[in-house]
């Protein structure tokens, strides 16, 4: 009986030993299944647990001008970060934030809700902040879980606003350029800065360089505790240097040669290559103002003012051109053999010129009987009404076109307009199919008044097409880019300029003597405007264009030498009035400048950084 | 004079040193992981390894008193203890309690437990009663009895609300109902209500099991009576499971839930496992290094020096550091098993299967918790998480042990 209650105990405890054991490795078993079989999958999720990257932005391609002047730079600041992840449950630390950077806490839950998805990116939440707010952050470094600071380079403009437009600026990247990133895998996140206008924007690719990345190690409150030493970070690289045509000192000339008030536009450009020393819109801004958050309030006043100061001028202002094309009109009579060097035709009298049961006039009261280099020496309407009703409409246009009137010039510029040359269609369509007599339009625009449009650099390259003997050239800013770490420029590809069918050498330089005339003949419309560039000849023409809704627009475009031309000037000034008395002188000033001293300049030494202003 | 020469005689040849020198040792890995978990938290005043090291030197102490104790005292004070505990239990349900409803505060911020103490106390009684000579499962009461002794602390636990620790009490039930001579299908239809209670909400796994539970009671030909009883109780249990379910405490059905689905919430509940498990497999082979592991340092393991402290181990040494720890436990169990084999005292033996079954279940739980295996109950590892009383109470249950064993002979 003892022996037989002694087995049976001897027996449950072989049970129960051998159910324990069987429970205890059934726990080694598992241990072994995550520590072996799972191991590197549980140790990449502990990496990532542990690790984040932080995006370390690349040192943004600076751009420089002709001559090495360096006229956008970065400098280094900081950029006040939060992570998303802290939202749960850490909700205050907002509002703590908030009050060391000066901002409520609903636009920073703004910015971070939108982010929510990704939890650990931290995104920008104030940029460009000063060193007591980083020391403030750091001293309550424990009360603020995910805040963190990074140094990001900030763009420096050291001649300020000049040449904003065509310079451009960054901004954050919005929803739309996110998506379309996210579509090309060109690896924008959320809170990058991109260019949004001008070169900036045009050269991005180039410009903004390759991320790197370096791995923080934070804690499960997603307080960053430093960085990782067993991950080596991937080091950013710069974008490369941009080094353009234009001449900063010729385009500062430029800008402060308009009055305090004036709006408009000045081209300054090779006629041979197409290459801008100036291009220049009045009023410009301060592109120092973008390179952040965008303060709203800067933003809004930009944008609400009637003067426009973010439209470029130079290559998305839309004007009548006027008098300026009365040498392509001259051509396109001479090409078309409606006109010869000594065609005089009806007078230029006080009572107008009729047409029909019309009567068209003149600028000027009278001109008598001019040939075509007196024409454009004095501007003569009446002559040029004639012109055109002998050429039709067709011929006319294709000139225009060819000169480089009503379609796009081709310039790597966003927002670029392409202007307007009616043709018959255009009439069909926007007047109605035989309810326009061809004769009554051609009369308008054969002295660039009507329907036509175009910006100062289409007027820019027409000039240049005449000063370079009838070659279509196409406006260029880059020269070269320099990719980061090296000294070797890759020269940009300028378009070649095109010769200009049908026309001939001959004729061109027949308008070109009435374009030295404007200015050097005793009844030139511009013959105030040799005095700027003495010894130089310079060949130009004035228009005036009428705006029906107010001012007229004041135009001067010109080359010079005009035996072998050096730049071609273009001046516009909107509701300036008369072209010969307001755009004129700028255009004046301009040639003063550079042919007393900056077509001499050499090149800067590769460090300077240009005085600043 | 004599009687403690004779003492240190017996001590000598029959006190298991394998045993205490495995406890020793779990206990210093405790204490070492306890700082490697809490050393980056620096702001509490008396850092925590340095409380379990005193804690470990009382436990010690305890466990050197219940080695000295006599059998006979166990035996006669079994009812007294168990009495004495439901009376705290009632008083700490009376009074509220500290933060959470589960110590007494006692002057100078130490807490008392008064459930851990409990669980010794319930095995006590239950072996008094199991012992009587009376016992021999041919009455209702034979299970009645032990299984309403249970009933008492689990219900007070329960309502704490700490159903982790109430569950053990009557777990501790079914080693020691096996031990008296229990069939093991006759726990299994005691057992049957949980399985109902389990597989309540999935109707056909909730089928499958009442139909194991209805061949077991026709099998093993029980009396109609009690047939037809079980399969209601079964029955109604499974109809009414889903209705207290809704009754349940937000964060027991949030913890419950997380376990079956732990990717469904990651930063909330299930957060606890996944971190657990990753903080276990990153560990790898051989470990991160002690004070290496980077989700203990940088806190995203939950409760790491009390719940999660297996996970820890796991983490800094690795999987030759976490089957140390399992070997060990498996040589206390294994050897306190062998000297419930051995007592002959039927008192004894169920005492030592009682508390191994209290450190088997502690240890299953745990762990399964920390391999993300079950549920997030918040039961101590023995010997090794920090926490006072589960310290002390474990010593003072392996000296009961070590104390029975030496006591071997005595009837």
């Amino acid at each position: 009986m003892i022996g037989d209650e002694t087995r049976q105990r001897k027996r449950r405890a072989f049970l129960l030993s051998g159910l324990y054991a069987a429970g205890l490795l059934f726990l080694a078993l598992r241990v072994a299944q995550l520590q072996v079989a799972r191991h590197d999958t549980l140790s990449a999720l502990s990496d990532s647990n542990r690790l984040r990257p932080v995006v370390v932005q690349p040192v943004r391609g600076r751009i420089y001008d002709r001559v090495g002047r360096l006229i956008v730079d970065n400098r280094p600041s900081w950029t006040v970060t939060l992570s998303p992840q802290i939202l749960t449950g850490n909700g205050d630390v907002i509002e703590r934030v908030g009050q060391i950077i000066d901002s409520g806490p609903d636009p920073i839950r703004e910015r971070i809700e939108q982010r929510r998805g990704h939890l650990y990116t931290a995104v920008p939440i104030k940029r460009d902040v000063s060193f007591d707010v980083i020391a403030r952050i750091s001293e309550r470094g424990p009360d603020l879980p995910g805040v963190g600071v990074v140094m990001e380079p900030r763009r420096r403009y050291p001649y300020g606003s000049s040449a904003a437009h065509s310079l451009g600026y960054l901004r954050e990247i919005n929803d739309a350029e996110l998506a379309r990133s996210h579509d090309q895998g060109s690896g924008y996140i959320y809170g990058d800065l991109l260019g949004k206008d001008g070169l900036e924007r045009e050269y991005e690719r180039q410009l903004r360089g390759t991320k790197g990345l370096q791995y923080s190690e934070v804690d499960a409150r997603g307080r960053m505790v430093g960085f990782s030493a067993d991950r080596a970070p991937v080091e950013p690289v710069h974008g490369a240097d941009l080094v353009t045509t234009l001449d900063i000192e010729l385009q500062r000339v430029a800008e402060r040669a308009f009055a305090d008030t004036a709006r408009g536009a000045a081209v300054v450009m090779h006629p041979d290559s197409g290459a801008l020393l100036v291009l220049a819109s009045i009023p410009t801004f301060d592109p120092h103002d973008f390179s952040g958050v965008l303060d709203a309030a800067i933003w809004d006043s930009l944008n609400s003012d009637p003067r426009k100061p973010l439209l470029n001028r130079a290559v998305s202002g839309l004007y009548p051109p006027a008098s300026t094309v009365k040498g392509i009109t001259a051509l396109a009579g001479l090409s078309a053999g409606v006109l010869t060097a000594r065609t005089r035709f009806d007078p230029c009298l006080p009572g107008g010129w009729r047409l029909g049961n019309r009567t068209y006039h003149c600028w000027n009261e009278v001109h008598g009987q001019l040939t075509v280099v007196g024409a454009i020496e004095q501007s003569c309407d009446v002559f040029f009404y004639q012109v055109g009703v002998r050429l039709g409409l067709e011929p006319l246009h294709e000139t225009a076109r060819a000169f480089g009137l009503g379609g796009a010039t081709g310039i790597r510029l966003p927002g670029e307009a392409e202007g307007l040359f009616p043709d018959a269609g255009y009439y069909d369509r926007i007047v109605g199919e035989d309810r326009w007599v061809e004769s009554g339009q051609v009369i308008n625009l054969a002295i660039g008044q009507g329907e036509i449009l175009a910006t100062p650099l289409q007027v820019a390259v027409m000039t240049a097409a005449i000063a370079n003997g009838g070659y279509r050239v196409t406006p260029t800013l880059v020269s070269a880019t320099v990719p980061a770490g090296t000294a070797a420029e890759i020269s940009e590809p300028a378009p070649e300029p095109r010769r200009i069918p049908g026309v001939s050498p001959e004729d061109i330089e027949l308008i070109r003597q009435g374009l030295v005339a404007v200015v050097n003949g005793e009844n030139g419309t511009a013959n105030h405007v040799a005095r700027y560039a003495p010894g130089i000849t310079v060949a130009g023409k004035t228009g005036t264009g009428q705006n029906p809704h107010g001012e007229n627009h004041a135009w001067f475009t010109c080359f010079a030498p005009a035996e072998e031309p050096e730049i071609v000037v273009t001046v516009l000034v909107e509701n300036g009035g008369g072209g010969s008395a307001v755009a004129g002188p700028i255009a004046g000033l301009i040639l003063q400048a550079w042919f007393s001293d900056l077509r001499h300049a050499g090149r800067v030494p590769a460090e300077s950084t240009g005085e600043g202003r | 004079m004599m009687a403690r020469r004779r003492f240190r005689r017996i001590l000598r040849r029959d006190f298991d040193y394998l045993l205490f020198a495995c406890v020793l040792v779990l206990v210093v890995i405790g204490i070492v992981f306890v700082y490697s978990a809490t050393v980056e938290n620096a702001q509490v005043a008396a850092p925590l390894h340095t409380r379990q090291l005193i804690l470990a030197a009382i436990g010690l102490v305890a466990l050197a008193v219940a080695v000295r104790l006599p059998l006979q005292f166990y035996y006669s004070t079994a009812y007294l203890f168990y009495g004495l505990m439901v009376s705290l239990l009632i008083a700490l349900a009376l009074t509220g309690g500290g933060e959470g409803g589960r110590w007494f505060e006692l002057a100078g911020g130490i807490r008392l437990q008064p459930s851990e103490p409990a669980k010794i106390f319930l095995v006590m009684a239950v072996a008094r009663y199991l012992s009587g000579h009376s016992v021999t499962f041919r009455r209702a009461r034979d299970y009645l009895v032990p299984i309403l002794l249970a009933a008492l602390p689990f219900l007070l636990v329960a309502r704490q609300p700490d159903l982790g620790t109430a569950m053990i009490f009557p777990v501790i039930l079914i080693p020691m109902l096996y031990w008296r001579g229990v069939p093991m299908w006759t726990i299994f239809l005691i057992c049957s209500p949980l399985l109902s209670v389990v597989t309540a909400f999935d109707p056909i796994t909730w089928g499958i099991a009442m139909v194991i539970i209805g061949t077991v009671i026709w099998r093993k030909r029980i009396r109609r009576g009690l047939g037809v009883a079980l399969v209601i109780v079964n029955v109604v249990l499974g109809v009414f499971t889903p209705v207290v379910w809704d009754n349940l405490h937000a964060y027991q059905q949030q913890r419950i839930m997380s376990f079956i689905d732990p990717g469904k919430d990651p930063l909330g509940a299930g957060y606890q496992i996944i971190q657990s498990t990753v903080a276990v497999g990153s560990g790898g082979l051989a470990g991160k290094g002690y004070l290496q592991g980077t989700q203990t340092k940088l806190n995203f393991l939950p409760e790491q020096h009390t719940d999660f402290i297996f996970s820890v181990i796991a983490e800094e040494t690795g999987l030759i550091g976490a089957l140390v720890v399992l070997l060990l436990f498996g040589v206390i169990l294994l050897r306190a098993l062998r000297a419930a084999a051995e007592v002959k005292n039927i008192f004894s033996g169920l005492v030592i299967i009682g508390t191994t079954g209290i450190i088997f279940a502690h240890v299953m739980v745990n762990i399964g918790m920390a391999l993300g295996l079950l549920p997030i109950t918040g039961l101590p590892l023995p010997l090794v998480s920090y926490g006072g009383s589960h310290l002390v109470t474990t010593l003072f249950m392996i000296g009961i042990i070590l104390s029975l064993r030496l006591r071997w002979m005595e009837y």
